[in-house]
């Protein structure tokens, strides 16, 4: 378990850092003139010590660890692999859209057989090419060791990781639908690689790229690394410094801000102040998502709304509560009902928001009705036509009192603890519900009737992904998806249903333990996987379907809501550089990102 | 020896062709006037042989007008023929006619002293034969006379005519004794032959020479007692034959004063030549004709009486030949006859006048059954002026001022006649009148006013059928004429201005508001009444509407958008919104229209029915600023057919360069939305950038189509120009992203 706090933001070594001044003694024996003219004075003073890097908060217990190819249990590790890995073509962004950029390759064209042709850039050089040289926190030099050069080895191992990976990595749906199985001929003698595409649409150049953008490892590297280190993009990963690496531009590459640094805190509650006193300049999220009244002088700020990446659901414990209950136990958990709550709808106190679409304070947007968030592809097209059992709850047939966990040690602490409260308020749970906090260690055990989690990183796209809901072993500490397969004697595989064990997921479910429900919840799992593993969006749209359905039998939880996601800059960027988009690549454009002059 | 054979030759073919061989009579031969001279050759006859060929000269007469005559013993025996030319039988010669050819023994020539000499040429001897011949020459009235003389005396002979019947008719003779056929029969046929032979004398009289008359030449004498002995029996013959005439034409008319006053000029003649008869014939006429006279006057009086119509008296003539005859004999005519026929001369000439009348308005009656020219003023000038001239000529009634004749049927027809011509030539007169107005009015395009005086025509009323049913004809004519000018017109006007206008791009929706697509006249009437004139304004305005709704639109779509899309730098905006402005007035069903329409409207969206196919479309601004910046907006419908429950799509859209070349500093799209929701390259959606080494080509994913509904994508983008874009658009099931 790691509690480490730390109250300085700025890791000790940044070159350009300025210490703060002691203030204390000084400004308060001054007058009040005095004090504004000490305050100005540390303004400007301070105001430039984050000049050249780009610093960026995460929660200290949540180290980023980078896999390219699977999701994370942090957000950031998914951003922070644009920045370190180059795919043959990376994407990123302009004020017109998406963009590919030749990463690893270069396109040189798709012929009448749908065979695309790409010159791999082989002259480009892996990280490890260079001997970092560090003194404490601080970087001394970097120095050309050896000439680790791209190779199509590199590419070849990259696609045979993603094809051991499956259904577990996007990247295995993304490339597979256009390529199968995965691999390629060449290189020839210009180190033009061939891809054979599938003949069932018009290839353009834009899918092809999309379909090539999946990061590239080197070749020998460990199939199975918790995380990975060596690339080839804008900004190498320093040497750790307890267990968390900060990032430099690469000797080779173009970024315009030469330092990316991680800053740890331990919760989100002082994240707004942080930026707010000039300790990050950079708030990817903020806490509920909402507008800070305090950063609310737009000549100092900029913001981005994006697409909720989160969602907050109660889950319930399978083996506490059956069916019945946990119809019951979803309608007493009304959605609207705890979000008003939480965001004070109404008071004085309201937490205003504000979506990308530039809709405000539209706060039913984000209640959710399904599995699938309301702001998914799933629901938005209505592929999905969620049940809503506006029946009166009836509390006869859930316990005396719904014993609903949270573990507040991994993000989201200010949502957690505020959520806490509103569960415990009698007005929204009707007296009864008894939400408390319990460690990360105390989940597997599931003496609880519901967990309070926020399942963050979710696509709003055709991978909206299930395995993170309902095969994550049941500890946020790590990220590990007990997906069990079982490949037939034709090399097609199904799911085991050892996958489901009430040790093993959130909701304990388990076939074995729980026979009145066993053939629903086997069928349940049936679904889950052919919706993951399919590359067809027809199957895609009918696999969501189903699970929508069967899940709205079993009632394994109560959705709630999605949180809005907003950015903060600080003006120290030139907003018309930061080109964000989605959500998991925000910070692949980041080497375009300029401070702007003064 | 050489030189001599062809003489011989010739000389034996000469041989056989004997030459004419002349014959000189002694004593030579006289043209002295005498009798008959034999032709001998010292006291002998000549004698000619078989086949041999003579000729004889004889000397020209001593004066003009003569006969050489010939007398044979037998002519059979020979051919011949007198000639005042004759050359051994080589050359021209005429032969002169033998006036006697059929006589067997004669053969007479006239000859004259124009030529020096005559000859008898014997050109085939059919025998050896001994030539008795004399020869005399002789004065033509002479030798004619002698021939004739005595036909002549036989003809007078058997063809006198006995005198006494005529000679005995007086006041009493009966002339019922008289078998008036059978005398004029045999009469006729004398008078004829001797009024031929009558004919010859004096023919034969004009052959005389001058200063016969006082010789002593017995021929002469002859003739001359001859002549007078002709011509006195054929006077006689004449004028018995026209006394036998006269009274068999009066017997003839016995019973028919009519007829014997249709007789009347002959008899009249008769009177008037009466002194060519005995005096007792002409006394008996004229008691015959006075006594006639007197009885056809109550003849023709029951006519008068019984006569039941208004048309001239038909036996004026006869009337007329009556007085005539009296005048013949020196006579007046009885008070009575006069009187009737004073009566019927001025009957007749108000009868004649109101015939005329009638005729003409017949006359006027049948050209508007022939259809005339009714928008011609000059028919209506010509019709008053007709109409004028009845009513001028028409008399002043005298007839039924005759006391006697004046109370009969036919006079009191006459005057209602007469009195309805000129009521009708008033009322027609009137219409004739209107009817010009109208022409006048409609001619000059004055259509209320023409319609105005139709109305007026249409509602006065006519006691006179016939200037009703003009007034009928006039009202359907009219009605018909100011339909069809007004249709006429106002589809010449609209014709035009669509025309002129089809291809005009500027202010649009004006040009509808034009003028030409309201009729020159809204018919206010029609005889049938409102519904009718009601039909006629939808006829006028169904074809207008037509025009403006249909064809003009239509026309104007087609021609702008072939402009269009030549050349859509050209005014291409203005191009665009004038088809969709004329778009909005087409009421047709050429779905190609539509489809032209909606390609130039940006509110319309355009349907992508195909996969993998792109599609032009155009887009187009929605502000007006043609120097400034403007927005632009182009839409899209997904109507792909697809077995999918939930079919969505990934839009590619390859854009103009000029649009996309900046889309790297700044967004190349002001909005894109899906059924007017915003959509942005965020969470589901991904709007991928235009650049130069993707073609400008910008792509939306994913998007779904509503299978029922209309999923509709919009995009808005703003450029500094005001112009068409060319965009294409190709849909396809998306790939999935993990973006």
């Amino acid at each position: 378990m790691d509690t480490t706090t730390q109250e300085t933001a700025i890791p000790s070594w940044t070159p350009k850092q300025e210490k703060p001044r002691n203030r204390k003694p000084l400004i308060i024996l001054a007058g009040v003139i005095v004090l504004l003219i000490a305050g100005a004075v540390y303004y400007f003073l301070t105001r430039d010590k984050l000049r050249g890097m780009i610093v960026i908060p995460y929660i200290a217990h949540q180290k980023p660890t980078i896999d390219p190819h699977l999701p994370t249990s942090t957000s950031l590790s998914d951003k922070l692999e644009e920045i370190q890995f180059d795919a043959l073509f990376n994407v990123s962004a302009n004020p017109s859209g998406i963009v590919y950029e030749d990463g690893l390759g270069e396109f040189l064209g798709i012929d009448q057989n749908n065979i695309v042709s790409v010159r791999l850039k082989t002259n480009k050089l892996w990280h490890d090419s260079y001997a970092i040289t560090m003194d404490d926190d601080e970087l001394k030099s970097i120095d050309k060791k050896q000439d680790h050069l791209f190779s199509a080895a590199d590419l070849g191992f990259t696609l045979k990781r993603i094809q051991a990976l499956g259904s577990l990595s996007p990247d295995y749906i993304l490339v597979s639908q256009a390529i199968d199985p995965l691999g390629f001929e060449g290189p020839d003698a210009s180190n033009v690689i061939r891809f054979k595409f599938r003949g069932d649409r018009i290839w353009k150049d834009t899918d092809i790229k999309e379909v090539l953008s999946f990061k590239i490892l080197p070749d020998g590297s460990d199939m199975n690394a918790l995380n990975y280190t060596n690339g080839t993009a804008a900004f190498m990963m320093l040497p750790p410094k307890d267990g968390v690496s900060n990032y430099h531009k690469s000797p080779d590459g173009t970024a315009n801000i030469a330092d990316l640094l991680l800053s740890p805190f331990v919760d989100n509650s002082t994240f707004t102040t942080e930026l707010r006193n000039n300790n990050i300049n950079v708030l990817l999220d903020t806490p509920f998502g909402s507008l800070s009244p305090i950063l609310d002088d737009t000549s100092d700020y900029f913001t981005k709304s994006n697409v909720s990446t989160t969602f907050f659901a109660v889950l319930f414990n399978t083996q506490r509560l059956n069916r019945d209950q946990r119809r019951e136990a979803r309608k007493l958990l009304s959605g609207q009902q705890i979000m008003n709550a939480l965001y004070k709808v109404g008071t004085e106190q309201q937490r205003n928001i504000i979506d990308y679409k530039g809709n405000k304070n539209n706060y039913s947007d984000y209640v959710n009705r399904s599995v699938f968030p309301s702001t998914s592809y799933y629901i938005e097209e209505e592929v999905i036509a969620p049940i809503v059992d506006s029946s009166p709850v009836n509390l006869a047939v859930l316990p005396d009192t719904l014993r609903i966990a949270a573990c507040m040690n991994f993000g989201y602490r200010e949502e957690y603890a505020d959520l806490i409260d509103v569960l415990n308020t009698p007005a929204v749970t009707r007296g009864r519900v008894k939400a408390f906090a319990i460690q990360n260690e105390e989940i597997r055990a599931g003496n609880f009737d519901g967990l309070l989690v926020a399942m963050s990183g979710y696509r709003s796209n055709f991978l909206f992904d299930l395995y993170d809901i309902f095969l994550r072993e049941p500890d946020l500490r790590t990220y590990k998806i007990n997906l069990v397969t079982t490949s037939d004697a034709q090399g097609n595989y199904s799911i085991n249903p050892i996958s489901f064990k009430a040790e093993k997921n959130f909701f304990r479910l388990d076939p074995d333990l729980n026979t009145a429900e066993r053939a629903d919840i086997l069928q349940f799992l049936e679904y889950l996987y052919g919706f993951m593993s399919t590359r067809q969006i027809g199957d895609k749209q009918e696999y969501a379907r189903r699970v929508d359905a069967l899940e709205q039998q079993l009632s394994l939880g109560a959705w709630m809501f999605s949180l809005p996601s907003l950015a903060y800059f600080t003006t120290q960027f030139d907003s018309s550089s930061v080109d964000l988009y989605g959500v998991a690549s925000q910070l692949s454009t980041m080497k375009k990102w300029r401070e702007r002059e003064k | 020896m050489r030189r001599l054979f062809p003489l011989v030759v010739l000389s034996i073919l000469m041989y056989g062709c004997p030459a004419y061989k002349e014959l000189s009579p002694d004593p030579e031969l006289s043209p002295a006037e005498r009798g008959y001279v034999e032709l001998k050759n010292d006291e002998e006859h000549f004698t000619l042989d078989k086949d041999g060929k003579y000729f004889i000269k004889f000397p020209k007469p001593e004066r003009d007008r003569f006969n050489l005559v010939l007398s044979f013993n037998s002519k059979n025996n020979l051919r011949y023929f007198l000639t005042d030319k004759f050359d051994g039988g080589e050359g021209p010669f005429a032969r002169i006619k033998d006036e006697m050819e059929g006589n067997d023994t004669l053969s007479a020539y006239a000859i004259n002293t124009s030529g020096q000499e005559y000859y008898l040429v014997i050109d085939s001897v059919l025998q050896d034969l001994t030539l008795m011949m004399k020869y005399r020459y002789v004065p033509e009235w002479r030798f004619a006379f002698e021939n004739k003389y005595a036909e002549y005396s036989r003809i007078l002979r058997e063809n006198l005519v006995d005198r006494t019947t005529y000679n005995m008719i007086d006041q009493n003779f009966d002339l019922s004794n008289i078998r008036f056929a059978e005398e004029i029969g045999s009469l006729e046929t004398r008078t004829k032959s001797i009024r031929s032979m009558n004919n010859d004398l004096v023919k034969l009289e004009q052959l005389f020479p001058p200063g016969i008359a006082s010789s002593r030449d017995t021929a002469y004498q002859n003739f001359v007692a001859l002549r007078n002995q002709t011509t006195d029996e054929l006077r006689f013959q004449e004028n018995y034959g026209t006394v036998l005439k006269v009274f068999k034409l009066e017997q003839d008319s016995h019973g028919n004063p009519g007829k014997f006053l249709d007789a009347a000029p002959e008899f009249a003649d008769f009177m008037s030549n009466g002194s060519r008869y005995r005096q007792p014939i002409v006394d008996k006429a004229k008691e015959m004709f006075l006594k006639r006279l007197t009885e056809s006057q109550s003849y023709f009086d029951n006519q008068l009486r019984a006569k039941n119509d208004a048309k001239p008296v038909a036996f004026k003539k006869q009337l007329d030949n009556g007085k005539k005859l009296y005048a013949s004999m020196g006579m007046q005519p009885s008070a009575e006859f006069t009187g009737m026929s004073a009566f019927v001369d001025r009957f007749n000439v108000e009868a004649a006048a109101v015939q005329s009348a009638n005729e003409k308005f017949r006359q006027i009656d049948h050209a508007f059954d022939a259809n005339p020219p009714w928008l011609s003023e000059a028919l209506y000038a010509d019709l008053v002026a007709k109409v004028g001239d009845i009513k001028a000529d028409l008399p002043q009634l005298q007839s039924p001022n005759f006391e006697k004749y004046g109370r009969y049927t036919c006079t009191s027809l006459l005057e209602a006649e007469v009195r309805n011509a000129a009521a009708r030539a008033d009322a027609s007169q009137v219409l004739f009148q209107s009817g010009q107005e109208y022409v006048q009015h409609l001619n000059a395009n004055q259509w209320s006013s023409a319609e105005q005086t139709l109305r007026r025509i249409n509602a006065t009323s006519d006691a006179i059928p016939a200037v009703m049913k003009e007034r009928r004809l006039f009202v359907r004519a009219f009605e018909d004429e100011l339909f069809n000018r007004v249709k006429q017109l106002s589809f010449q006007r609209v014709d035009a201005f669509v025309k002129a206008n089809e291809a005009s791009i500027d202010n649009v929706p004006q040009l509808y508001l034009d003028s030409a697509f309201i009729p020159v006249h809204q018919i206010g009437f029609a005889a049938a009444g409102e519904a009718a004139a009601q039909r006629k304004r939808e006829e006028i305005q169904k074809y207008i509407d037509n025009l403006k709704y249909r064809d003009f639109p239509a026309a104007s779509i087609r021609a702008i958008y072939r402009d269009l899309t030549a050349n859509i730098s050209s005014r291409g905006v203005e191009r665009a919104r004038a088809i969709v402005a004329h778009g909005k007035y087409y009421r047709g069903d050429d779905k190609q229209l539509r489809s032209m329409v909606n390609e130039c409207d940006p509110a319309v969206a355009k349907w992508i029915i195909k996969p993998k196919d792109y599609r032009k479309l155009y887009a187009l601004p929605v502000t007006t600023n043609p120097r400034g910046t403007n927005e632009y907006v182009f839409r899209v419908l997904l109507k792909i057919p697809s077995e999918a429950q939930f079919p969505v799509y990934e839009i590619n859209i390859k854009l103009p360069k000029e649009v996309a070349e900046k889309a790297g500093s700044q967004s190349w799209y002001q909005s894109i939305t899906i059924n007017k929701k915003p959509i942005k390259n965020e969470g589901r959606f991904t709007i991928t950038a235009p650049r130069e080494d993707n073609n400008y080509e910008s792509q939306v994913s994913p998007v779904q189509m509503d299978k029922a509904g209309n999923n509709v994508l919009e995009v808005r983008f703003k450029a500094p120009t005001f112009k068409v874009y060319e965009v294409s658009t190709m849909a396809q099931v998306p790939i999935i992203r993990k973006n």
